[in-house]
């Protein structure tokens, strides 16, 4: 073997050796943020429904709101709709029913002489982030013609809220 | 003559190589951010601190031998990132003096990581099994939803 390829032998192990003594090494950090859409909305005192003198209407309003609390992180803005379903709205009376989410979209009527409306935007432009504590008041008439209030008859009728970009 | 020279190159180059300063980390972290870490539900934000377990990265420092003349050394320490949120920010510290005939100290209290080279610790001759954790803060519902990550780089320096 000539010196010339003893040194080539030698240029290539060398390399090789300081390669398996790496001045740095790493370990990784890895942080997965799943989706948050995390949606409460507490329920409102019970509604007593007074007659309207000189007419056969009656009324009320939730004697204490509701509280909507919602958290995202989604990257567009949320909304956040009302609405009774079928399932939600017992037969047998003329109710109609309005909802006002605080600093939303104002009152909306979710329910109209016992019929149901769909769903109805309470609030919108929900930027990522969290909204604490918002005040859901319902309000709500009806008729002696139509809703058996002599009887003290209770409806209770569940409102579905529901979020969307 | 020949023959001697290319047997005795190897043993000469692999002694080298023993004697190169070298750092190994075993270790990676995962964390996964959900719901259920939302600080008190619905209408609150997210938890914004998560720390590793106390011995998620191992290090191992070689290459400065084991005799009573203490070689002295420095990691320091840095990020690479792949995808990461400027909000997010990345802590490590050291949490045991592992094995070894030197010494180790600092780097025990949480210091930040950046993208540039910062001294983490100091020791001396080979250390092995020392331990670090790792914490990462500023998580909130204004990050978007994704998968962040970024490499812990340890750096042994020979001084």
């Amino acid at each position: 073997m000539t010196p010339f390829r003893v040194l080539l032998s030698s240029a290539i192990i060398l390399p090789i050796s300081l390669l398996l003594a790496a001045k740095s090494d790493t370990g990784n950090v890895r942080i997965n943020i799943r989706e948050v859409d995390a949606l409460d909305v507490s329920n409102p005192g019970v509604i007593s429904m007074d007659g309207v003198s000189g007419s056969n209407i009656f009324n009320g309003t939730s004697a204490s709101p509701g509280k909507l609390n919602y958290s995202h992180n989604g990257p567009k803005t949320k909304k956040i709709s009302a609405e009774v379903r079928p399932a939600g709205n017992p037969s047998g009376h003329d109710i109609s029913l309005t909802i006002n989410v605080a600093g939303g979209a104002g009152i909306q009527t979710i329910l109209s002489n016992g019929n149901i409306q769909g769903a109805k935007t309470v609030l919108s432009g929900i930027t990522p982030g969290k909204v604490t504590d918002k005040d859901v008041q319902y309000a709500a008439t009806c008729t002696t013609d139509g809703t058996p209030l002599d009887t003290d008859t209770d409806f209770v009728i569940r409102v579905t809220f529901t979020t969307t970009e | 003559m020949r023959w001697i020279l290319l047997l005795l190159m190897p043993v000469f180059y692999c002694s080298l190589a023993a004697q190169t300063p070298s750092i190994r980390v075993r270790g990676n972290w995962s964390e996964r951010v959900n719901e259920a870490d939302l600080t008190a539900g619905a209408g609150s934000d997210l938890e914004s601190t998560y720390t590793s377990t106390n011995g998620q990265y191992t290090l191992r420092i070689t290459g400065f031998g084991n005799t009573a003349v203490q070689d002295a050394w420095r990691v320091d320490v840095r990020k690479n990132d792949t995808n990461w949120d400027t909000a997010l920010k990345l802590f490590v510290k050291r949490t045991s003096n592992g094995f070894g005939t030197g010494t180790v100290s600092g780097g025990t209290t949480f210091q930040e990581v950046t993208n540039t080279d910062k001294t983490f610790f100091n020791g001396s001759n080979d250390r092995s099994f020392l331990r670090v954790q790792a914490r990462v803060t500023g998580v909130s519902l204004t990050i978007p939803p994704a998968v962040y990550s970024t490499a812990i780089v340890f750096t042994i320096v020979d001084i």
